[in-house]
Parts: structure tokens; C-alpha cells; sequence
């Protein structure tokens, strides 16, 4: 029933190798970054407020009162939000320089970036 | 022929509506990463790839991302629209130039793992987030095993749906 040709395998095989060069790609990118990190909080993809990651605490935004951020050690989490999905909640604690956590019905994500860098290079890279 | 293009095209259009539903009624599988769906609804869109007409599948596409639209909102409605949409582009693509040398699987596949890249650009484009695509890999290969299990669903429905559109 399921006959597999030499082109069928070709494309799977392809699939699989650009899936492992992605995931190289954006390891050695983080591997090169400074552990020094702070989370960016981002609303519709703008930059709305950068927290370093070293204090421990709960807290959220006034502009967005319906979403409970929690830091814990050099980590952060979305620990509390209105959506349906959960999917930001269930991602759990991020912390690697480029790791990300979206809410897409709210349009918040954080984001990890380097310290030290500044901003400029940090967009240098990223594009 | 044009009215008969019309039931047929709401007919499947309430079959992807129903699958999706169905779909949401599944317990989220702990083993998955998250956001993983199987994608159900695209064995309709592909058999109307196949056997009924491009234009057709567009239609449906276009009309699913309506439906999302209605039932969970604009945001979830563009990634659904992207995913939808480029989908079917790289399976006419890919049928067009391998024609008979590609099986309905491999097609299955790549229809998975270009619907997840589309709804991953269209999350990258709102969000303004380029990291995002570092889940990229995850979903490629967890869009070739969604693949397969809807490209072996198809050939197994195949009959049935042969049919009941065939008169």
C-alpha cells in the first residue's frame, strides 16, 4: 500500500538533515552568547520593558495586568495568564540566551538577550 | 457541474470543521511538544488537492481560516490562513514537478511541515521575534510523523471518499 519511491525518501531525508542544520545553527549561536541574561518583554513585537534575571520575584506589567511573570533562579516563567491555550504558561522556565515564551491571544512574548551586547548587535545577529 | 462543485465544497468544508473539532477533543499527549496538533482536517484538503480541484482547496483553506477566525479569534485565523495556504502551494508545487514519481505520503509530509513553517512565519512576523524559529526544528520533525500518520488515514479513507464524491 504505502510504496515508497527514490524521490519519496530524497525529500524525507532532506527534511530531516534541514531540521538538524537549523537546530546546529541556532546552537552554536547560543553556545557563542554571553550567560550574562536578562529577559526582554515584548508587546506586539514591541520592546516594552527589559528585567534582569538575577533577583528572584513575582510580578507583571501595568499595561498588561492579566499576565503574571515569575523570575526564579536566572530563570523566568509566565506563572499566571488569561488565555485559553496555556500554551506560554505550559513552556515553563526560560533562560538561555535566545530562548523565547509566546502568549499569542494576549501578543506578549519574552524573550532572553545577552547583557552585554547591546541592542544593536544583538539585531545585527538576528537578521 | 458548477452547483455540484459547490455542495461538494461545503461538504468538506463542514468535514474540516467537524474533524477540528474532534481533534480539540483529544487530551493533549504529554510525549508531544507543545502546540503539536495531528492536523486532521488536512486529509480533506489534500484529497481535494488530489482528486477534486486546486481551486477548490484554496476555497476550503480560505473558509477554515474563517472558521477559526469565528471561533478563536484573528490571530489564531492567520496562522491557520499562512499554514493553510503555503501547505497546499508546496504540495502543487511538488506535484507538478515530480508528477507520478511522489507518493501521497511524502506529499503528506511535506503539506505537515510546511503547514507548521507557514504558521511559525506568521508567528515570527506578528510577534517581530526572529527567535522564534529556534522551534523550527522541532516542528519539522514532528510535522514528518503528523505526515505520515494523515498520509496513512488518507489511503485508508481513500475508498470511502472515492465513494461517496465519484457520482
Amino acid at each position: 500500500m504505502l510504496k515508497l519511491k527514490k524521490t519519496d525518501l530524497l525529500i524525507i531525508l532532506i527534511l530531516i538533515l534541514s531540521a538538524l542544520l537549523i537546530y546546529f545553527i541556532f546552537y552554536i549561536n547560543n553556545s557563542n552568547s554571553d550567560k550574562n541574561t536578562a529577559a526582554e518583554i515584548l508587546i506586539n513585537g514591541k520592546s516594552e520593558k527589559i528585567i534582569s534575571l538575577l533577583e528572584d520575584k513575582t510580578f507583571s506589567i501595568e499595561t498588561i495586568p492579566n499576565i503574571k511573570f515569575e523570575i526564579k533562579d536566572k530563570k523566568i516563567r509566565f506563572m499566571e495568564s488569561d488565555c485559553p491555550d496555556k500554551i506560554c504558561v505550559n513552556t515553563g522556565f526560560i533562560g538561555t540566551s535566545g530562548q523565547t515564551a509566546v502568549c499569542l491571544p494576549n501578543t506578549v512574548s519574552v524573550k532572553i538577550i545577552p547583557l552585554n551586547n547591546d541592542k544593536n548587535n544583538l539585531d545585527i545577529i538576528a537578521q | 457541474m458548477r452547483t455540484k462543485n459547490i455542495a461538494l465544497s461545503g461538504l468538506m468544508l463542514s468535514l474540516i470543521i467537524v474533524l477540528s473539532i474532534i481533534e480539540s477533543l483529544f487530551p493533549a499527549l504529554p510525549f508531544l511538544p507543545i502546540g503539536v496538533k495531528l492536523g486532521l482536517s488536512n486529509i480533506v484538503i489534500m484529497y481535494s488537492i488530489f482528486f477534486i480541484n486546486k481551486k477548490n482547496s484554496f476555497f476550503l483553506a480560505f473558509f477554515k481560516s474563517f472558521f477559526v477566525f469565528l471561533t478563536r479569534g484573528l490571530i489564531a485565523s492567520l496562522l491557520s490562513f499562512g499554514g493553510g495556504i503555503l501547505s497546499i502551494l508546496i504540495i502543487i508545487l511538488f506535484l507538478s514537478i515530480f508528477k507520478n514519481k511522489i507518493s501521497y505520503l511524502t506529499l503528506s509530509i511535506l503539506g505537515a511541515v510546511f503547514h507548521n513553517i507557514g504558521q511559525i512565519s506568521v508567528l515570527g512576523i506578528i510577534t517581530n521575534n526572529v527567535y522564534i524559529f529556534y522551534y523550527l526544528p522541532v516542528l519539522i520533525v514532528s510535522g514528518i510523523f503528523m505526515g505520515i500518520i494523515t498520509g496513512v488515514l488518507l489511503q485508508a479513507i481513500m475508498p470511502a471518499f472515492k465513494k461517496i464524491f465519484k457520482k
